[in-house]
């Protein structure tokens, strides 16, 4: 269960971070500002210094998931995050008091917004992903894959051989220039276009309706082949894409934290600096 | 023609090996077909490659549809070969030998670039993770971190405070204040930490951070508000009330910026309540009743009335007290707004007055201009004092200058003779230029001050000027009156703000009890709980929320003005 943090303890982080978004919805409510709402109130200081101790936190975990051995539960911890950054949305949203413009301080915040997202992103992809590659891969690993298309690929040569150029060459280029992923957006795709083993497979479906009766069979076990090793590409494909997908949140929501704890620092020292 | 092939093989261990063949044929045919003299099992190799035929000058190799081959390197399509050339031919390169005897063409094949592991080249093209991408989690990590702290911090600091960007502004005298920080109204790299909209008024120099916030890590100080705002007044006596914890309110308290365009942002009745709920704890010895609610907790209205009009002693006396002005006035509003008691005496018409017959708003819409007896009450009360001419009329001016007045017309009269009264003496009923005897002239005096002194007595009597005035005669043997000075209090609460013209649409009488009053004593001032009918404290859910400033100032213009040095607010 990947996503044993979700349940861990009963649920009791959630139920702390439930606490202290209600917690402070009340106060929100209840407390009466001299002026409008926002981060300079006496509620505002309450809320934006609950804020800032939560987000340091936070990111402890991600030094703190480095140290094993250490006398605390990863689940747990993870567990804690998740809810705790949850209802960091509340308490910062509230610390605002919904006035955002075009400065520093509204930068933190969407900073923190995209940090959350993403986070909320990750809490989907280890929820969900792993057992669509388990689906998606049926008990095969990379390795037998990868293996099982360069067999593909020796068997469409030897039998290209005694075939015209038209398909030979088809079948040269499948070889030769099929990529499996390339740039991140190819991986995050999951798709490739102008892969040449589709082109081959497609040209080769409407080639052996033309082709001479001496090379007939052979072209009908060239296409077999090529949608054989069309679907290994797919699953392939799905596989980065899978693996990606559960990697790329993370190059957001770090870095973006070390964005995020930079610029909350400075929205810090700014708002005391003109107090 | 005789030909001889070997195929090179190169081994691992570096020797070659050597599978020599010898064709008879027309030409010589290189391809993939197997029928080929020089059959290559390569799908690399096109099915009809090219064919080598002896010519009248040698051989020459062309090659089939428009396949190319590299001679010696260079890309042909046919050519003459000889000895020692290097055909390229995909993959594998063919070279011209010398022939043995017997041999008419001799060539040597070698694979130069055999078919590689199909998966690790496979492999060697992909790219299967987002590690190999160059999005660094680190990189981007120092990137977004340093750029938000040059940006937002570094740039900020260095050109908002130490100006290293910018060129110094010169000098300026005080008086030019204003101008000075026009001039360093540019935006300057702190402007992302604008926390939000400035007030309208402080738009002008919104960029100069500095300006309010002078000293860093320290709270706006009263000091750089008032800068500008000099003539702004003090809110209690510092010279009276010395409890440090009254000064601890800094402007910044009540005018918050940074939060819209509207200039005093903070009305909130706890501003006002910290102290006047329980004011003698903090103000020793004050006057002031407690309050902090208008709709729970506020004192009954006090206005301020002439207590005594001649020693010029005025009180504030509370409502429920039932103050009375002595103003030195009479006026009954009641009588005056019964139309069968109102007659006009030049139409001999009823008039049904009202309020605004005579209370008319001023400029501002929020009070009223002052009643003045000849625009709002002579078309009635006409001062006339000959009976024999009624038009004429005294002014509504002094006491000495109404009989002065009266004085002269008689004299002039009596001068002028013509005069119709059968009682007067015969000398002064003459036809009008004729010459007067010393005689004469003497009675005609005599007869001026009689009639003075009648037309007087009757003014000063209870039926003209003693309608509405306080009369006293000097001393019984003079004609001599005085006019008790009339006081009537124009604001009875001077240091509370009420705008009329808000008011506008109820009418008068449901706060001022006119119709009731048969004395100008009395004081038609509603009591709060009228007020109350509508209005009630800043946390009301069924009234109009009214805070302390809604009716107050804060600032009273009868003290001093605030200080920067004493703190004095």
């Amino acid at each position: 269960m990947h996503e044993g943090f979700l349940v861990y303890a009963n649920s009791k982080y959630l139920k702390w971070a439930v606490a202290l978004s209600v917690a402070s919805i009340a106060a929100y409510i209840f407390y009466e500002p001299i002026d409008e709402h926002n981060g300079g109130t006496v509620l505002g200081y309450i809320l934006g210094t609950v804020g800032v101790l939560l987000i340091f936190w936070l990111t402890w975990l991600g030094i703190r998931k480095r140290q094993y051995g250490a006398h605390f539960r990863l689940t747990a911890w993870v567990s804690a995050h998740v809810y705790l950054g949850l209802s960091l949305i509340v308490v910062a949203t509230l610390h605002t008091g919904f006035q955002f413009d075009w400065n520093l301080h509204t930068l933190a915040y969407a900073l923190m917004i995209i940090v959350i997202v993403s986070g909320i992103f990750g809490i989907y992809a280890y929820a969900r992903f792993p057992r669509l590659v388990s689906e998606n891969r049926r008990g095969v690993s990379m390795d037998d894959l990868l293996t099982q298309i360069g067999d593909l690929d020796r068997e469409c040569r030897q039998l290209a051989i005694s075939l015209p150029d038209e398909i030979s060459s088809l079948i040269l280029k499948s070889c030769e220039e099929t990529i499996i992923g390339g740039s991140i957006f190819r991986i995050l795709s999951g798709k490739a276009s102008n892969c040449p083993s589709d082109a081959a497979f497609t040209q080769l479906r409407t080639l052996i309706s033309t082709v001479d009766q001496e090379h007939a069979l052979s072209t009908r076990k060239l296409l077999v082949l090529t949608g054989k090793k069309c679907g290994l590409l797919g699953t392939v494909r799905r596989d980065i894409q899978l693996k990606a997908l559960m990697d790329i949140w993370l190059r957001v929501h770090v870095p973006v934290t070390i964005a995020l704890l930079v610029a909350l620092t400075v929205h810090i020292i700014s708002v005391f600096y003109y107090w | 023609m005789e030909l001889s092939i070997t195929i090179l093989t190169r081994r691992k261990n570096g020797s070659i090996g050597r599978r020599e063949e010898t064709k008879t044929c027309e030409a010589f045919r290189i391809g993939r077909d197997t029928k080929d003299e020089l059959f290559l099992s390569d799908h690399r190799i096109p099915y009809n490659l090219a064919t080598l035929r002896p010519g009248e000058d040698g051989f020459f190799i062309e090659a089939e549809s428009d396949h190319d081959l590299r001679l010696n390197e260079k890309i042909v399509q046919k050519a003459h070969v000889n000895i020692g050339d290097i055909i390229g031919i995909g993959p594998y390169e063919l070279r011209l030998v010398e022939p043995e005897d017997g041999i008419d063409l001799a060539v040597t094949v070698e694979l130069i670039h055999p078919v590689g592991d199909d998966v690790e080249e496979l492999l060697s093209r992909s790219n299967l993770s987002i590690n190999n991408t160059g999005f660094s989690k680190r990189a981007l990590s120092w990137t977004l971190g340093l750029s938000i702290l040059v940006l937002f911090l570094v740039l900020p600091i260095l050109d908002g405070t130490y100006n290293v960007f910018r060129s110094p502004v010169p000098t300026q005298n005080e008086e030019n204040q204003a101008n000075t920080m026009f001039t360093k109204n540019e935006v300057t790299f702190d402007f992302s930490w604008h926390t939000g909209e400035v007030m309208d008024a402080h738009k002008f120099f919104a960029n100069d951070c500095e300006a309010c916030h002078t000293k860093p890590f320290i709270m706006v100080e009263d000091q750089a508000c008032l800068t500008c705002h000099q003539e702004t007044h003090a809110h209690f006596d510092v010279l009276q009330f010395t409890n440090p914890d009254l000064n601890s309110t800094r402007c910044a308290s009540c005018h918050t910026d940074h939060q819209g365009p509207e200039p005093l942002r903070a009305s909130q009745q706890a501003l006002c309540s910290d102290c006047h709920t329980n004011l003698e704890a903090k103000a020793e010895g004050t006057k002031l009743i407690n309050a902090s609610d208008f709709g729970l907790n506020h004192p009954q209205f006090k206005p301020t009335v002439w207590v005594d009009t001649s020693a010029g002693k005025q009180a504030r006396i509370s409502l429920d007290e039932t103050p009375k002005e002595n103003s030195n006035l009479k006026f009954p509003h009641d009588v005056h707004l019964i139309a069968e008691r109102m007659r006009n005496p030049s139409t001999g018409k009823q008039q049904q007055l009202d309020c605004a017959s005579c209370h008319v708003p001023d400029m501002s819409k929020q009070f009223f201009k002052p009643v003045n007896m000849e625009e709002h009450c002579g078309d009635c009360h006409v001062l006339s004092f000959d009976p024999n001419k009624p038009e004429r009329v005294v002014p509504h001016a002094s006491a000495a200058t109404v009989q002065r007045e009266v004085k002269e017309y008689f004299s002039d009269l009596a001068l002028s003779g013509n005069i119709d009264e059968k009682a007067a003496p015969a000398s002064l009923r003459r036809r009008p230029g004729s010459q007067l005897t010393k005689t004469q002239r003497l009675e005609a005096l005599e007869w001026a001050n009689e009639k003075t002194e009648q037309a007087t007595k009757y003014l000063f009597s209870a039926s003209q000027c003693g309608v509405c005035h306080q009369l006293q005669r000097k001393s019984d043997k003079t004609a001599d009156y005085r006019v008790e000075p009339v006081r009537v209090t124009n604001i009875w609460q001077p240091l509370s703000v009420f705008n009329h013209e808000a008011h506008a649409d109820a009418s008068c009488k449901s706060c001022h009890a006119a119709e009731q009053s048969s004395t100008s004593s009395d004081v038609l001032l509603p009591k709060i709980e009228s007020c109350r009918d509508c209005h009630g404290g800043q946390l009301t859910s069924d009234k109009i929320p009214s805070t302390c400033i809604s009716c107050h100032i804060f600032h009273n213009d009868k003290l001093t003005l605030m200080s920067p040095t004493t703190g004095q607010k």
